[in-house]
């Protein structure tokens, strides 16, 4: 063997061995990069199964609370404007009370029809009780009425905004009809009207 | 130059043919290290906590949007029902002077 052909054979042994040490490494770099990223995968998943639950139950709790809370807001909205009617319709029953407006006056007299009508089986006195300032129309209305009768209804004043309360004198059968009354009983049929007219439909609730 | 040389070169070859799987060999130990170092942190409560955390910064975000939706919506009900208050506030003073109720 010449020395050119040991020359070549040992290049040749060099070529081969870089060339398997270069693709042991290559290989091994591969695979650490495989091993590094199916354990990130696994640890994604592990972590995912561990915190999708509590994620679950946090969103839960605080879009809960602020879906109730918001809730809260709008029927304090609606509340708030219910009860502003309310107290602008006491104004202006006010109003009609003091100004014994046409409407006032035919309310009043129908309440006085009416609690004659529910004493008619009786004979004994009546007491009946208004605002000052209706004394005189009740008056009137009981000079109307057949004198036996008249003669044994009284007028009392009282601290009421406006209607009657009639009574016997032991107090046994007590007749109610006050503006503060009738607005008060009828609140929770009118709540309803009230919010219709106010949201267009919605309940006030 | 003689056969003699030639092996020695053959045995210097393998040498630096096993010194690069000694070195695979490593790198696939410190791969092997760093995914088990990737498990192990992903059981740590701590980095559960903070996980956690980052998402519940996320949904009160959302849920403070929500509560301004309702916000506007609320004040929208007043100013509508302002506009109204007159007509409700009548219809109540009719019922109650009216007697068919």
């Amino acid at each position: 063997m010449t020395s050119e052909q040991i020359q070549a054979l040992k290049e040749e042994i060099w070529r081969r061995a870089r060339e398997k040490a270069e693709k042991i490494l290559e290989d091994a770099e591969r695979e650490a990069q495989r091993i590094v990223q199916e354990a990130r995968e696994k640890a994604e998943e592990v972590l995912r199964s561990r915190v999708e639950p509590e994620k679950l139950l946090m969103r839960r709790r605080i879009i809960g609370r602020a879906v109730g809370e918001g809730r809260r807001l709008v029927i304090a909205a609606k509340n708030e404007l219910v009860e502003r009617a309310f107290e602008k319709a006491l104004e202006k029953l006010k109003r009609d009370a003091q100004a014994k407006s046409e409407d006032y006056r035919r309310f009043l007299l129908k309440a006085f029809e009416k609690a004659v009508s529910f004493y008619s089986n009786t004979d004994g006195d009546l007491i009946i009780y208004a605002n000052e300032s209706d004394i005189n129309l009740l008056r009137e209305a009981i000079g109307k009425l057949p004198e036996n009768r008249s003669n044994r209804i009284r007028l009392e004043r009282a601290d009421i905004l406006g209607g009657i309360i009639v009574s016997d004198p032991g107090g046994r059968r007590v007749y109610y009809n006050t503006i503060e009354g009738r607005i008060e009983a009828l609140r929770p049929i009118l709540r309803e009207k009230v919010a219709s007219i106010l949201f267009g439909g919605g309940g006030s609730r | 130059m003689s056969i003699a040389s030639l092996l020695l070169e053959e045995k210097k070859a393998m040498l630096h043919v096993q010194e690069a799987r000694k070195r695979a060999g490593e790198i696939l130990a410190k791969a092997r290290a760093e995914a088990d170092q990737i498990l192990k942190s992903t059981l740590e409560e701590k980095q559960v906590q903070e996980l956690l955390k980052v998402f519940e910064a996320e949904v009160e975000r959302e849920a403070e949007k929500l509560l301004e939706d309702y916000r506007r919506r609320a004040e929208e009900i007043r100013r509508s029902g302002e506009r109204r208050l007159e007509e409700a506030a009548e219809l109540i003073r009719r019922e109650v002077l009216a007697h068919d109720i």
